[in-house]
């Protein structure tokens, strides 16, 4: 009896986790990448994610967030980039003005499409790489790691800077996250990808 | 029946370790099977100690040094003069000072981009401060006329050039021949024969003459110079807890070759500094961090280490530095002077704290 009681807890455990799963739409990790990538050069907006494909209105922030001055239509913060390049929790045109998570559900939450992954393991192209800490957070979209360990990063960096690819120094502070679904097939190793007498994998 | 079996492959699934769910590469075998504080043939490095108290270094022939870097400015966060500019948002990146400079006499330069200035220390003071256009510059670097260069690599894309008096004197695009993306260029340096950008820590390209003009078509150079302007040097991750440092005559009619493999006491988080001084002994730092598996995922063991290296590639010091956790960004931590001298930058709570250390 207690047997069947306990295959009946994993079922239903099982089942649960296998439906929140299943919310989350697929998408290839060079998929985010090309999101990713389309987002460059708008203009950081607190709160909110969106931008267009053919990369016009980018539109400009002035000011020290929260209290900046956003004008135009389009752009996102660091959270609301990860969400709409994740396409977490469901699929999301890039132009929908649609920011679901702050950088404090991805760091903290666990039952969502993504897993929290130790920065001591390989960091994969469309990883991401977050923190929060006392109300503070940042969160940026992995691109790859250069041959001093240097990670190349996608982000909505702040309203300075707006929307920008490029190296940045990520401290300890900083976890890994994962997006479920993405195939193991176009994992990539990034970092670590030099090695003497070899330029790349 | 049925839900025996499903419930078997619930309870088998769930329980499946994370290691097994994709093939684990050999970095990530290395981080969870050596233990590097007994195999490796290094003296064992603890962790940092504690702030005040100077980390423990070691020498190549297990010496002791008598004394460890030493703290030479500590600087509170602030916007006044004689403070640093610190920003930290809810969603947004936060960041400190992105850079410093020693001067031949001691005197530090602090890029306080945050507060679009360029501060100048000297015995705990500032002796001289001036104006940045903007809050978005990352680097900077100085000539031997005391003539700026500043980096701003996302907004304006441009080496801005000061004079000795800290005035603008014009500008030079970053993006072109051989630079395809200004967020990659990741070192600025004024050299007698001018400006030159180094790209994903790999070359360096030539951006513009002694005058600050721009220059066409741009010369590119596959390393770092070396002080004594004899070699070029370069440096890259071999495998997890080693880093290769290569050198190569200026001539380029020779390949680089592999000066030193070094290896540390635990996983390399990233290399910090790679720079020679007049005596030609080379200087590699790395961040060093060794991260929790499981929540909170956070590093138990973190520290910055610099190693110095003999011109024929024997080890001859290495010193561990203290640890930088602070989520802040910082473009260039570590900075070494002509005559060898070790800086390092460090983001506290309370300020910001400049070590040194003379090998």
């Amino acid at each position: 009896m207690k047997c069947w009681f306990l295959a009946g807890v994993f079922l239903a455990a099982f089942c649960l986790v296998a439906s929140a799963r299943a919310d989350c739409p697929q998408i290839s990790r060079e998929q985010i990448a090309t999101l990713a990538q389309s987002a460059m050069g708008y203009s950081y907006w607190w709160g909110h994610g969106r931008w267009r494909m053919d990369h016009t209105q980018l539109g400009s922030c002035s000011g020290s967030c929260p209290d900046c001055t956003h004008s135009g239509s389009y752009g996102a913060d660091c959270s609301g980039l990860a969400g709409k390049v994740w396409q977490v929790p469901r699929a999301s045109d890039v132009t929908e003005d649609y920011h679901p998570y702050s950088t404090y559900n991805f760091r903290y939450d666990t039952d969502k499409c993504w897993t929290q992954v130790s920065r001591g393991s390989t960091m994969y192209r469309a990883d991401a790489v977050v923190y929060n800490t006392d109300g503070s957070g940042h969160i940026m979209i992995y691109d790859s790691g250069n041959a001093w360990g240097t990670p190349v990063v996608w982000e909505c960096k702040d309203c300075s800077y707006g929307c920008v690819h490029g190296t940045h120094t990520v401290s300890t502070s900083y976890i890994g996250i994962r997006r479920h679904c993405c195939p193991k097939s176009d994992r990539f190793r990034h970092r670590f990808a030099y090695s003497i007498g070899s330029s790349s994998l | 029946m049925v839900l025996v079996v499903l419930a078997a492959v619930a309870f088998l699934l769930l329980s499946r370790p994370e290691s097994e769910k994709s093939p684990p590469t050999d970095n990530q075998l290395i981080t969870k099977e050596k233990d590097t504080s007994t195999t490796g043939d290094r003296p064992a490095v603890k962790k940092a100690a504690p702030e005040e108290k100077s980390p423990e270094n070691t020498t190549g022939n297990q010496e002791k040094k008598p004394a460890g870097p030493q703290v030479v400015l500590r600087v509170e966060w602030g916007e006044e003069e004689g403070k640093l500019g610190r920003s930290r948002s809810e969603e947004g990146n936060p960041e400190g000072p992105m850079a410093f400079w020693v001067g031949e006499g001691g005197e530090i330069y602090v890029l306080d981009q945050v507060n679009s200035r360029v501060q100048v220390f000297k015995d705990g003071k500032v002796v001289r401060s001036f104006a940045l256009p903007a809050v978005t510059y990352q680097d900077f670097a100085f000539d031997s006329r005391g003539r700026m260069v500043a980096l701003d690599r996302f907004v304006r894309d441009e080496a801005a050039l000061f004079d000795e008096n800290g005035r603008p004197t014009g500008s030079v695009k970053l993006t072109g021949e051989h630079i395809a993306e200004g967020g990659l260029v990741t070192a600025v340096y004024y050299r007698p024969d001018g400006v030159w950008a180094e790209v994903n820590n790999e070359k360096l390209v030539r951006i513009a003459d002694a005058d600050g003009k721009a220059v066409s078509p741009r010369e590119v150079v596959p390393g770092r110079f070396s002080r004594d302007g004899r070699l070029l040097l370069s440096a890259a991750l071999d495998g997890k807890q080693a880093a290769a440092v290569f050198v190569r005559p200026l001539s380029q009619t020779q390949e680089a070759k592999l000066l030193a493999r070094v290896e540390f006491p635990i996983p390399v988080l990233q290399l910090t500094a790679l720079e020679s001084d007049l005596s030609g002994r080379i200087l590699l730092a790395a961040y060093l961090a060794r991260f929790r598996e499981t929540e909170p995922y956070d590093a138990f063991e973190q520290y910055e280490q610099v190693v110095v290296l003999a011109p024929d590639g024997q080890e001859t010091a290495r010193i561990n530095f203290a640890p930088r956790p602070l989520a802040e960004e910082v473009f260039h931590p570590v900075f070494i002077t002509p005559a060898g001298v070790i800086y390092q930058m460090v983001f506290e709570e309370r300020g910001v704290t400049f070590w040194r250390y003379a090998p």
